[in-house]
């Protein structure tokens, strides 16, 4: 295969995972919010979340295999999985190691999520808040497509999709129907006296 | 009125069709923004580097541009490791293997 399509490849690939991450966190924290419809269940929006995130992985793999079996730069695999290790780009690529392996365990730990618990898995959840920017800078500082006209149309389209998504979520508080009566639960419990 | 059943199916057929269009979509997506990448940046060497290249003493020649190191590839295909692009007024930084 020639390296020039391997490079191809990697690049394309990095774009579409960019755009299929963003839509994850937006349908994310539209799930969160509980939108819904009687053709838009809820489960429907979480669904498509998990099976949007499951396909993120396989494109952030082509991503990275591309890059690292490409000779030109001779990552190596190493580089592939340890943050800062490499020589070529060492900052750049290296935020991409870390939002990949963001990324790899908040999948990780939402297929064993029954195992771990919710409060454990909410807690390694919130991580994807911190995936997903570092993902971008990454995109941003290494790309070689950054300032081309289509790559900053997709790059500004997925910040701003992401920001109103997270602006919405910040401004629209709970939408959890349980939250305001267990929160009067737990404030009974605490008042009751100690036997 | 509707059964929830029949509302559970419809949309777990919904998902599916959603999920297969998203994945359709995204394998589309990789080879458009791979033609596109390629042809906004292809990487190549134009005619006048490689002939700027190939006048200059070859130790020096790789002192403004080094190449992959397949022996096997074509000059149309070789990517340089530092340079400017000619295809765009942008001055940007071109680079092989990097995303």
């Amino acid at each position: 295969m020639s390296d020039a399509i391997l490079w191809y490849t990697s690049r394309g690939a990095g774009a579409v995972t960019l755009i299929l991450l963003s839509s994850v966190v937006v349908l994310g924290v539209l799930g969160t919010q509980r939108v819904h419809s009687p053709s838009w269940p809820r489960f429907l929006t979480t669904g498509l979340h998990s099976n949007l995130a499951l396909m993120t992985l396989v494109f952030l793999s082509l991503h990275i295999v591309t890059a690292v079996v490409d000779p030109f730069t001779n990552l190596g695999w190493a580089a592939a999985f340890i943050p800062f290790d490499s020589n070529y780009r060492t900052f750049w690529l290296g935020l991409g190691v870390v939002a990949f392996e963001l990324l790899l365990a908040i999948v990780a730990t939402s297929l064993v999520r029954g195992f771990i618990g919710r409060r454990s898995w909410r807690a390694i959840h919130w991580l994807t808040y911190a995936a997903w920017p570092v993902g971008v800078a990454h995109g941003m500082g290494t790309g070689s497509d950054t300032w081309s006209a289509w790559m900053l149309g997709i790059t500004s389209a997925c910040v701003a999709a992401v920001a109103v998504a997270v602006l919405l979520r910040i401004t629209s508080g709970s939408r959890d129907p349980l939250a305001a009566p267990r929160t009067s639960f737990r404030a009974a419990v605490d008042r009751r006296p100690p036997r | 009125m509707v059964n929830p059943t029949d509302a559970r199916d419809a949309a777990l057929r919904r998902l599916h069709r959603l999920t297969v269009g998203a994945g359709l979509a995204a394998a589309a997506g990789l080879g458009i923004f791979s033609a596109v990448g390629a042809a906004t940046i292809p990487g190549t060497t134009d005619s006048t580097t490689s002939t700027a290249s190939s006048s200059t003493d070859s130790s020096n020649s790789t002192d403004s541009t080094s190449y992959s190191s397949s022996s096997s590839q074509s000059s149309s295909t070789l990517q340089p490791s530092t340079g400017v692009s000619q295809s765009t007024g942008r001055p940007h930084a071109v680079s092989g293997a990097s995303s």
